[in-house]
């Protein structure tokens, strides 16, 4: 295991995953400050690119959640 | 799942440049699901953590 | 349309090799609607080659274009009022063969190389699905075949089938295949033109193809010949 802060990137369908990240939130449910939400209206919409871009910029995992 | 089919598809492009396709993952979960999402921001950080930095990222 | 698809990742990191300036070219006709070298698969294919190459500490730089068709020299002088194709050691091109050939032509200078496979003259079935329809055999037979192609669908391109060894309308060379005559035979009988497939069709004119071939138009002939 490598000493560092990763960067995780969710990219969250509006309707399912948002909500329940948004939930959790409400919820006070502790999730790491390392995942950072990309908001999609559906990820439906979630291209390869978007993904590969992500990779290119240096977060450290990606996610899609729906 | 539309999302699936491109992230099962992406993956196979992390492979191919050597980046390694347990980066990306796909997960289902419902807007009730709050305690799964937690749970799945921790595991993907964790993981990320197990498998080192994006060598992308200590180039920049 | 043309159908293609994208060479395998490391062939083309192979053929890109030594290049320290590439611009990939895109092509925005066939090769879009069959998602194999359009705008969007030039960016994935720009982002994958450069974080290969970032992975291996090497600087190389890769730009993006995507023209209209790379098959017609009036789309292919664009180019140079976008970049300037000198500034590169090497073309990527995701056009069919056709395209990458004709860049070749017009920048004679330059390495240009392939970045997909072409495979064949064919049709959208639905999303992300293709299928070969014709073979460009040079003298279409389809008004006699209820519109669908012997020479491509039948294994062994008979002009006057079906050959006797269709089992339940499959083709007994492939019984996951369609047997073309059997589908022709529903056809013309849903048409009323079975008359059609009575007659005899006379072997396959292969002499009217030539390779490689030239066509010049009726119109155009004076100005082609000397
Ligand atoms: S270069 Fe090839 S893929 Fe592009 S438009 Fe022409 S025929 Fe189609
Ligand atoms: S007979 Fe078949 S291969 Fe020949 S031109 Fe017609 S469709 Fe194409």
């Amino acid at each position: 295991m490598v000493d560092y802060e990763p960067t995780v990137v969710a990219m969250l369908c509006n309707y399912c995953a948002y909500s329940a990240a948004d939930l959790a939130g409400v919820g006070r449910l502790q999730y790491p400050p390392n995942v950072r939400v990309v908001f999609y209206l559906c990820t439906g919409k979630v291209e390869i690119l978007h993904i590969l871009k992500a990779f290119e910029a240096g977060a450290d995992a990606v996610f899609v959640g729906a | 799942m539309r999302a699936q089919e491109r992230v099962e598809y992406a993956k196979k492009l992390l492979d191919e440049i050597g980046l390694g396709s347990d980066r990306l993952e796909f997960f289902h979960i419902a807007a009730s699901e709050a305690p799964l999402f937690a749970k799945t921001g921790e595991k993907m950080t964790e993981r990320a953590r197990e498998m080192g930095p994006n060598p992308l990222r200590s180039v920049k | 349309m043309i159908v293609a698809k994208r060479k395998p990742f490391n062939e083309i990191k192979e053929s890109v090799s030594g290049a320290s300036r590439i611009l990939i070219l895109g092509c925005g006709t066939c090769v879009a609607v069959c998602l194999a070298g359009g705008e969007k698969e030039v960016a994935i294919l720009a982002s994958q080659l450069r974080m290969a190459f970032q992975l291996e500490d090497q600087n190389v730089q890769i730009d993006e274009l995507t023209i209209e068709r790379q098959c017609d020299r009036e789309f292919i002088e664009q180019i140079g009022t976008k970049v300037n194709v000198d500034d590169y050691d090497l073309i990527l091109s995701t056009a069919c063969a056709a395209g990458v050939q004709l860049l070749s032509d017009v920048f004679d200078h330059k390495v240009v190389v392939p970045g997909l496979n072409t495979t064949f003259i064919g049709v959208a079935e639905g999303p992300g699905v293709w299928t070969e329809r014709c073979r460009a055999c040079s003298d279409c037979v389809l008004a006699d075949t209820g519109g669908i192609c012997p020479v491509t669908i039948c294994a062994k391109e008979l002009l006057n089938g079906p050959c006797g060894g269709a089992r339940n309308g499959k083709c007994e060379v492939d019984p996951e295949k369609d047997c073309a005559w059997v589908l022709i035979y529903n056809r013309l009988e849903k048409l009323g033109r079975l008359d059609r497939m009575k007659q005899i069709h006379a072997p396959k004119r292969h002499s009217v193809q030539e390779h490689p071939a030239t066509i010049v138009h009726e119109a155009y002939r004076q100005r082609y010949t000397v």
